[in-house]
């Protein structure tokens, strides 16, 4: 790594964030509001959108909510109401609000996750890539134990993982932590057996179809309720496992992604190819 | 609030097909490269529709959640300029790239440069605050990997700087991100916006300077531009083109988007709210940047890390323009942004063209270059003169509004006009010994350079673009105009569009 940058602009970087960053956190402690202070959501909801200009008007003429003087900037254009009932339907839908928010309120930031871990696997593969294997240095054969044991465990694993991401509208989890476990099994197999090699083929397909799939969700909800990655199911009761409408399906696509990128960078990390430029 | 739900798509599309490259590259490994150009120019196609049909100002409702309760899109004035500039520059990128990436994993370079263009428009288009968090990663780590594509990996030391670098950029960006949602309990631009006076000046001083701290790494600022020589020198030259082409019209925007609309205060020049006026800080940093720029580009022998020098003093410049908080200011910066994309990136191709032609990347390798190739020749003088603000080129008339703009702010921006005028005269140094370089009539004995067609035609229209703007400057000039209103006036040309019956503060 030739290294050209001068020395002077290094030390002013890390001088300029050490300072920020001293400066700041104490400005951030001193000024943080503290005990009755930190009444947030009281702030939040005195001052918060009006949802329908009508009544707001209403309540503003007999100084209900808001002081006098206060007014909304905008009275000519229409506004949507929020159904509060509808939506407090689909919160009951998934067991806890978190998933709720994560993947339907939030949903297309978690597209956004998937997608950057998606981009994160594929600059990994495209700077190792190479077919001709190298030669691997002599290594200890793994024991009996080892190799008996990955194999058993690996099944018990996957279900594991399965599990998680299939319930993960109902449980803490969901499609991250149920992926995250699939690949660890996988892990488990490399360390297992010596030259233990995935299928390619397969591994990149079902990265490949996964992700589309979360995509196709999202454009069923586009044609069906005209907003991308809108909730088309209806959302059932609380406890079913047919219940909380898209996020059941979300958390599937998302899991045998995680799973299956995961294994394939873990394999991409593991064999040792030598660099391909023809 | 009009909603217009479609323009989705300008994301939607872009990732369904980057999922489904691989499954293509299982086809044919050259199939890829086209998939991507389809997709890159079905956005060009779309948001120049959504552009000149006049679509916006309108709001995508992201899961039928209408703001601020759920994720939004906005598409103004800016988001409807900037997609359609940044979408064009990626498809004729990807047209050179047709030609130029041939080794390595072709399919996982398609996937990293069409999820690099559609993550850059997605920053610009999104109204969340965290959202943008999200898209500045896609965006930034696809370069990281992009820079470090190419053979023998010489470039892997110039994009681990960068990946260190924009990591710790981001971290900052996501702290700020946090304290703000601990004062105010909402992620949405507009509200953000509308309520920035509710929190407490000190804790908004410290959100505000780690929220510019983050977003100046991409928006090439000092001191967080130590990257940028290595990895713009280190990565092919189509990666050069694109990091300097979209990711600087990114970052740059992302930079004032927060600083202005977020933590501004409206009014005839833009400040902060907060104890400290951030829009004075930025213009400090940017004077800086632009001094440091210039000087260090002068003294480059290779031309490729002169260009990088050249395209650092050039955001700078872009965010001084910003930074004066007129409309007129801001005016000239989004022109300057947007000549500095088709004219750097132009470079970076042209460069990239010689270099596959055995030419060195030495200011002396250019001696005699009009007798090799005049078609090369006359484009990187037409882009050398667009850099440095030659009238009848695109860049003078975008130099000139900011020179203009800091006449009519006064005080001590004053010194602008010097600035812009030193800037200008080192860049006529530099850019004009090339110039000589190519057209001293000494003999060459090397042959003619053959331009086959596919980078043959980002080139011209790139270098057609910068004669058309530059005569024809209104064009252009109209949208920057009226995107320079959506800066300046927060509340109506922002707020109001997203959140209409938002309660005053």
């Amino acid at each position: 790594m030739k290294n050209e940058t001068p020395e002077l602009f290094k030390k002013i970087f890390a001088l300029s964030v050490i300072a920020v960053l001293i400066v700041g956190f104490f400005l951030a402690f001193t000024e943080m509001p503290k005990g009755w202070g930190v009444n947030v959501n009281g702030r939040v909801s005195r001052l918060y959108v009006l949802k329908n200009v009508r009544t707001a008007t209403k309540s503003l003429d007999s100084g209900k909510f808001f002081a006098k003087g206060v007014k909304p900037l905008r009275t000519d254009v229409a506004y949507t109401p929020i159904e509060f009932k509808k939506t407090a339907n689909l919160e009951d839908g998934a067991a806890n609000v978190v998933t709720s928010i994560v993947v339907d309120y939030r949903g297309f930031d978690t597209l956004g996750e998937v997608t950057v871990l998606f981009l994160a696997v594929s600059g990994v593969m495209m700077l190792l890539f190479g077919k001709r294997k190298k030669e691997r240095k002599k290594k200890t054969e793994p024991s009996l134990i080892m190799y008996v044991g990955t194999r058993i465990a690996f099944s018990v694993i996957l279900l594991f993982g399965i599990y998680i991401f299939v319930h993960g509208h109902l449980t803490p989890g969901g499609g991250f932590p149920g992926g995250a476990v699939i690949a660890s099994g996988i892990l488990g197999l490399f360390l297992g057996r010596r030259g233990y090699s995935p299928n390619h083929m397969g591994l990149k397909a079902f990265e490949s179809l996964s992700g589309i799939a979360f995509v196709i969700i999202g454009l069923i909800g586009f044609f069906s309720v005209h907003s991308f990655l809108a909730n088309f199911l209806p959302t059932g009761i609380i406890g079913d496992l047919y219940s909380a409408g898209f996020i059941a399906l979300i958390y599937i696509a998302v899991g045998m992604k995680v799973g299956s990128e995961l294994a394939a960078v873990v394999d991409t990390m593991i064999t040792d190819t030598e660099e391909e430029w023809s | 609030m009009s909603i217009f739900n479609n323009a989705a798509l300008l994301i939607g599309v872009p990732l369904l097909f980057a999922f489904s490259i691989p499954l293509f590259g299982l086809i044919s490994k050259q199939l890829t490269k086209w998939v991507t150009l389809f997709v890159i120019g079905f956005n060009a196609t779309f948001s120049l529709y959504i552009l000149l049909a006049h679509k916006y100002p309108a709001v995508v409702v992201m899961g039928n959640w209408v703001p601020p309760f759920g994720e939004n899109l906005y598409i103004g004035p800016v988001a409807a300029f900037l997609v359609s500039v940044i979408s064009i520059i990626g498809l004729l990128i990807a047209i050179y790239n047709l030609w130029a990436i041939k080794l390595g994993d072709v399919t996982r370079f398609s996937v990293l440069f069409l999820m690099f263009t559609a993550g850059a428009s997605g920053i610009v288009l999104t109204g969340d605050i965290f959202n943008l968090f999200i898209f500045m990663e896609i965006t930034g780590i696809s370069s990281y990997a992009l820079a470090a594509y190419g053979p023998r990996r010489r470039a892997l030391g110039g994009a681990f700087k960068f990946l260190v670098v924009s990591s710790i950029g981001s971290t900052l960006y996501l702290l700020g991100v946090t304290l703000i949602y601990t004062q105010l309990g909402t992620l949405n631009i507009a509200e953000i916006a509308a309520r920035i006076n509710q929190t407490t000046p000190g804790l908004l001083t410290f959100a505000g300077i780690l929220l510019i701290s983050g977003l100046a790494v991409e928006a090439e600022l000092f001191p967080f531009n130590g990257w940028v020589p290595d990895t713009y020198t280190g990565a092919v030259s189509g990666v050069s083109a694109s990091l300097s082409g979209i990711a600087a019209i990114s970052g740059v925007y992302a930079l004032f988007r927060i600083a202005m609309t977020v933590l501004g205060r409206d009014g005839a020049y833009v400040f902060t709210y907060g104890k400290l006026d951030l829009m004075t800080v930025i213009a400090i940093l940017a004077t800086t940047t632009v001094i440091i720029g210039e000087l260090s580009a002068l003294s480059q022998k290779n031309v490729k890390k002169m260009l990088a020098y050249s395209s650092m003093a050039q955001m700078g410049l872009v965010a001084v323009g910003f930074s004066i908080g007129s409309k007129l200011g801001v005016y000239g910066g989004i022109f300057q942004l947007v000549n500095h994309s088709i004219a750097k990136s132009m470079l970076f191709l042209i460069i990239g063209v010689l270099a596959a032609a055995g030419l060195g990347e030495k200011v002396e390798n250019f001696r005699g270059l009009w007798r090799r190739s005049p078609f090369l020749s006359l484009a990187f003088t037409i882009g050398a003169f667009s850099m440095l603000g030659f009238p009848l080129f695109a860049g003078f008339w975008s130099k000139f509004a900011i020179v203009g703009a800091s006449i009519q702010r006064g005080g001590w921006y004053d010194f602008v006009i010097g600035l812009v005028l030193f800037a200008s005269i080192v860049e006529a140094f530099y850019y004009l010994r090339i110039v000589t370089y190519i057209f001293s009539s000494t003999e060459v004995k090397a042959p003619k350079i053959k331009v086959s067609l596919s980078p043959a035609i980002p080139i011209f229209v790139l270098a057609v673009a910068i004669i058309a703007i530059g005569v024809y400057p209104n064009f252009i000039g109209n949208f920057s105009m009226q995107s320079a209103g959506e800066f300046t006036h927060k509340m109506t040309g922002y707020v109001l569009n997203v959140i209409p019956t938002i309660v005053a503060h």
